[in-house]
């Protein structure tokens, strides 16, 4: 119901109160009962007081049970030391090293399976030996490559040395060489001319002495000369390993030169200053000593019929004289007595006629030098020139000289300056070429067991003669005073190239000989001749006592023989003893003397300057070395006033 | 109070008793609104305790949740971690090692041990000797001398004189014998080195002493010249390994070792000072550094030249030998400890120049290398040497330099 005079609120506040009760009361309802006021939003969840606890218990719980839980296994660690240490030892370790700059093909030859049969050498041949006694130019300083043999480093002095000859077929051995490297029975690819050259690397010179007991020693390799400036290099080296720097590569090329292989080959000898010396090699020696002789008795034959010429000339001067006053002039020679090669003696012009009182006999012979022998003297002469010495330099080698085309085995030599006196050798030779494939292995089974070997050796020659190298010092027991018991002993010493002899009065206990003063002579002076200031006559021997001796000699004719022997020892041990006086001493002694007295009476000439003998080797002139006049390429003709006297 | 005013407020109040109806609900509501603000208070801090307590424990038990260990995790970790620190431990050891080398001279560092100036000749004397040695070592030589091979060859009066002007025109047999004996000196040789090639050995050989301070800094820095031609030398010595001749040898020769290039020298100003010397700054390297490596608190840089004759098909392989690691002893700083047996590698390549060779050339006559086509191989190197392992014996003269870094 309305009542009038009240405002719509009034009459419907009860209603618009209830109308606002109910709607709180609905909110309320809604959110605190339906809802609920103490609600809190978690993990996009609604909970309740009660309810957020145990949600949040039951996630610790889940919380515990994941702490709780076995550990989860983590990735082991992974040790960077090896990377580490890789990297270390390779900082660069993935480069391809294998990228290889691209260069040229180069082809090899592959010489690996070659197999070459080595040559047989043969054997030496003609072994001859020749011993020389002469005044020699003997280096004073060690011969070397460094110091070579000249004038400067030696002195005249007496040698002995014995030189030996052998030939060998150098032809054959190109032809073998040649067969074994380059033949048909060599593979083509194998063969190389290289190898097929030999290349000579060694003489050996063996001796063997005479034994008191009389037979032979062993056979000992005789060193090369002292003179040899190369003996270093020559020096026998058979085992690869021994082989100095550069091994057989240098070798090869040093042996394979003309001038070493002159100098291995044909060594150059001592340079002879006696007057009347000169070396050869064996076999020319002996026709050249021959022809020596020859003429020695020519000049000797010429000599006496000149004199006797000029005497018989004189007796008719003197006749003529008498008769029919003036005439001829003296007696005249033609060109002064050259050297080889040098004007030979002319027959004598002018002077007078033979003596009349020489029998036909006598004058024939005194005729036939005029105009025979002469003649053969001048042909034996101008032999000894042309044919020895020719001979000589056709066999010598040079360094234009094509050994492998050789018509004439070649002679090669080797000397021996070690030899003692008053002792007999005999020698034997061989050669030796370089084996061209040492330290490979190119070898045929057969000659495996030469691969260090350096040297391929040809067979030694034969034995060749004896030679007895005399001695230098003898004494005889010439006469003896037997009141005194004094022996008169005449000791003869070889001094620069001549015999000097002297006597001694010698008693019991006294030695034999001593050093003497030389007096030397008005002609040795005015030919100016070497001569030593003293001789040296001690022969170290004592005189023990004097014996007289009764025996018997003669051979078939005997009878009885009274002699005084010379008791003498060395060593005051062994005595040895000579008879007194020459006819009591045996052959050997007589011989001996009688040489020496022979040669004491030939005239002493002076020394030889260096490098004035003919038979110097043509080669070229060594360091400091000039060439001897008249010497060398292209001619040889020797210089004037050189020679044997006479010629 | 006046009973009037109150009768006035009653009977103004009246028209409530039209609305009495309304009291309760009205009493009510207002008992509710009473009740109301503080269960709405109670509300507000329950709420918050929730937050505070529940809700923030389970947002740690959330978050722990999302990041829990296994409560026995650590041991594994551990483990891990000892294994880590055992394995940094030794890279730490090794490359500390590498820089512990046998001295020369025990005498000299860090300050001389002897007042006399002898010490320093000694150490040029073992620095020389030691060179020595090791060529003899590693059977290397030089070509034949021009002496040696005048002794072998053929002699004439007009040569002998001047045989040392006319090599060059020797005669043919006389340049084949000169030629076999060079090929028998290859033969004969694993390569070839010439000592006075390596920088130092003249220096030595021509020592004057220039002070105390300047003496022991050149020690010092020519014991690592040492250490470095002594890692060449050797590392040529196995890449030639297995070879007994120059012809069979990859590396034919050893040129030279210099410490110097193009007059320069490493950390001087000199140019003809040719020692070697740390690389400090960018300006003191040979060459411009890709490593980009300089002297610091860890490491010293020292750069290096070497120059070899090597067969082309084994150019890398020395260089990558010379990267590779070479055994040193060592018997402490002393020299008084048991020898050890280290490692080390220090050097890398920074530049190589290949170059064709002349084998006519003077430079070349008298060396053979044989049928190999060979260059000339120059490399700039850097050789690194770590400090800790070996700034105890630096002399003070040496850390007082300035520093680049």
């Amino acid at each position: 119901m309305r009542k009038k005079g009240t405002n719509f609120f009034e009459e419907h506040v009860e209603k618009i109160v209830l109308a606002g009760v109910v709607l709180v009361c609905i909110w309320f309802l809604i959110t605190h009962v339906l809802i609920g006021p103490n609600y809190i939003k978690y993990d996009n969840k609604k909970f309740g007081p009660g309810e957020i606890d145990s949600y949040i218990s039951k996630q610790a719980e889940v919380l515990e049970e994941k702490l709780n839980r076995k550990p989860e296994p983590k990735q082991p660690y992974k040790p960077r030391f090896d990377d580490f240490t890789a990297l270390l030892d390779s900082t660069i370790r993935d480069i391809d090293t294998d990228l290889i700059i691209p260069q040229p093909i180069i082809t090899k030859d592959v010489n690996d399976n070659r197999a070459y049969r080595l040559p047989l050498l043969g054997e030496a041949n003609d072994i001859s030996v020749e011993h020389i006694r002469a005044v020699a130019y003997v280096p004073t300083e060690v011969v070397n490559e460094e110091n070579t043999y000249s004038q400067e480093g030696s002195e005249p002095n007496d040698i002995d040395f014995v030189t030996v000859e052998a030939k060998f077929d150098v032809v054959g051995l190109y032809d073998k060489f040649y067969e074994s490297f380059t033949g048909e029975n060599v593979r083509e690819e194998w063969r190389d001319p290289c190898l097929a050259k030999p290349i000579f690397a060694a003489i050996q010179l063996q001796r063997q002495e005479l034994l008191p007991t009389g037979s032979w020693s062993d056979w000992q390799v005789v060193p090369r000369a002292n003179i040899d400036h190369r003996k270093k290099t020559f020096e026998v080296i058979e085992d690869l390993e021994d082989l100095p720097a550069g091994g057989i590569k240098v070798r090869l090329l040093q042996f394979d030169n003309p001038v070493v292989r002159m100098d291995l080959l044909q060594p150059e000898a001592y340079r002879i200053a006696s007057a009347k010396e000169e070396w050869f090699p064996p076999s020319l020696r002996k026709e050249y000593l021959e022809y020596q002789r020859e003429i020695d008795v020519q000049e000797k034959r010429d000599a006496r019929a000149a004199e006797k010429k000029e005497r018989e000339q004189g007796r008719e001067r003197s006749r003529t004289t008498t008769r029919r006053p003036g005439g001829g002039g003296p007696p005249g020679y033609g060109g002064g007595g050259g050297p080889f090669g040098g004007g030979g003696g002319g027959p004598p012009i002018g002077g007078g006629g033979l003596g009349a009182r020489s029998s036909s006999r006598s004058r024939r012979r005194a005729r036939k030098p005029e105009r025979e022998r002469p003649e053969k003297t001048e042909e034996i002469s101008k032999k000894t020139t042309t044919d020895v010495y020719e001979k000589f330099n056709d066999i010598l080698l040079t360094e234009q000289k094509d050994i492998a085309e050789m018509d004439e085995p070649l002679l090669f030599w080797a000397h021996d300056d070690t030899v003692e006196l008053e002792k007999s050798y005999r020698y034997r030779i061989r050669l030796g070429v370089f084996n061209p494939v040492a330290g490979t292995n190119q070898f045929s089974k057969q000659d495996k067991s030469l691969r260090n070997k350096v040297i391929l050796w040809g067979n030694f020659s034969g034995a060749s003669e004896a030679v007895h190298i005399p001695g230098k010092l003898y004494f005889f027991p010439t006469n003896i005073q037997e009141a005194t018991e004094t022996v008169t002993v005449q000791v003869a010493r070889y001094v620069l190239g001549y015999w000097y002899s002297k006597d001694f009065t010698v008693k019991q206990g006294e030695v034999i000989g001593k050093v003497s003063e030389y007096k030397i002579t008005k002609e040795e002076q005015e030919k100016n001749v070497t001569v030593p200031k003293t001789v040296d006559y001690t022969t170290g021997a004592v005189l023990v006592d004097v014996m007289p001796v009764n025996d018997w000699s003669g051979g078939k004719n005997l009878r009885p023989r009274h002699y005084f022997d010379v008791l003498y020892s060395f060593d005051g041990t062994d005595i040895d003893h000579i008879p007194v006086k020459s006819r009591n001493w045996d052959e050997q002694l007589q011989v001996k003397y009688g040489e020496i007295k022979k040669s004491e009476k030939e005239p002493k000439e002076p020394l030889q300057d260096w490098g004035t003998k003919r038979t110097l080797r043509r080669r070229a002139p060594r360091p400091g070395e000039g060439m001897p006049p008249g010497y060398g390429p292209p001619g040889y003709g020797a210089p004037p006033g050189y020679g044997p006297p006479g010629y | 109070m006046d009973v009037s005013k109150l009768k006035d407020i009653i009977q103004k109040l009246g028209f409530l008793k039209n609305y009495s109806s309304l009291l309760v609900p009205v009493v009510i509501v207002v008992v509710g609104v009473l009740l109301f603000i503080p269960t709405q208070l109670m509300i507000s801090k329950l709420k918050d305790r929730m937050a505070n307590e529940s809700v923030s424990i389970g947002q740690k038990v959330r978050s722990l949740s999302g990041s829990v260990v296994v409560r026995d995790q650590w041991q594994v970790e551990q483990e891990y971690q000892q294994a880590y620190r055992t394995d940094a431990n030794q890279i730490a050891l090794l490359v500390k090692q590498s820089s512990q080398r046998e001295l020369l001279s025990y005498k000299i560092f860090p300050e001389p041990k002897d007042i006399s100036t002898l010490i320093f000749k000694e150490f040029g004397q073992q620095f020389r000797g030691s060179i020595n040695q090791l060529i003899a070592h590693v059977d290397a030589r030089d070509c034949p001398t021009e002496t040696e091979l005048q002794r072998h060859l053929q002699r004439s009066s007009t040569t002998r004189s001047s045989r040392r002007v006319s090599l060059s025109i020797l005669s043919k047999v006389d340049a084949a014998i000169t030629d076999v004996l060079c090929r028998e000196r290859a033969e004969s040789t694993r390569f070839y080195i010439n000592p006075a090639d390596l920088d130092g050995y003249k220096f030595w050989e021509q020592y004057e002493y220039a002070g105390m301070e300047e003496a022991v800094k050149d020690c010092w820095y020519w014991q690592l010249g040492y250490w470095i031609v002594e890692d060449v030398i050797n590392t040529i010595d196995v890449v030639d390994s297995g070879s007994s001749s120059v012809f069979a040898s990859p590396v034919k020769r050893l040129i030279s070792v210099s410490f110097t290039l193009g007059g320069k020298t490493a950390g001087k100003k000199s140019a003809d000072i040719k020692k070697p010397g740390y690389v400090r700054t960018v300006a003191d390297g040979f060459t411009e550094s890709y490593t980009g490596r300089l002297s610091d608190k860890d490491i010293d840089v020292v750069h290096f030249n070497v120059v070899v004759v090597v067969s082309t098909d084994a150019v890398l392989s020395f260089m990558k030998e010379l990267c590779s690691a070479r055994q040193h002893k060592f018997s402490g700083f002393l020299g008084d400890e048991q020898e050890r047996i280290f490692k080390h590698n220090q050097i890398t390549i920074l530049e190589s120049t290949i170059r064709p060779i002349n084998r006519e050339d003077k430079a070349h006559l008298f060396y053979r290398y044989g049928e190999d086509a060979v260059v000339e191989l120059d490399l700039v190197c850097e050789y690194i040497f770590n400090k800790a392992g070996y700034d105890e014996i630096k002399p003070e003269a040496v850390k007082k330099e300035p520093q680049g870094k």
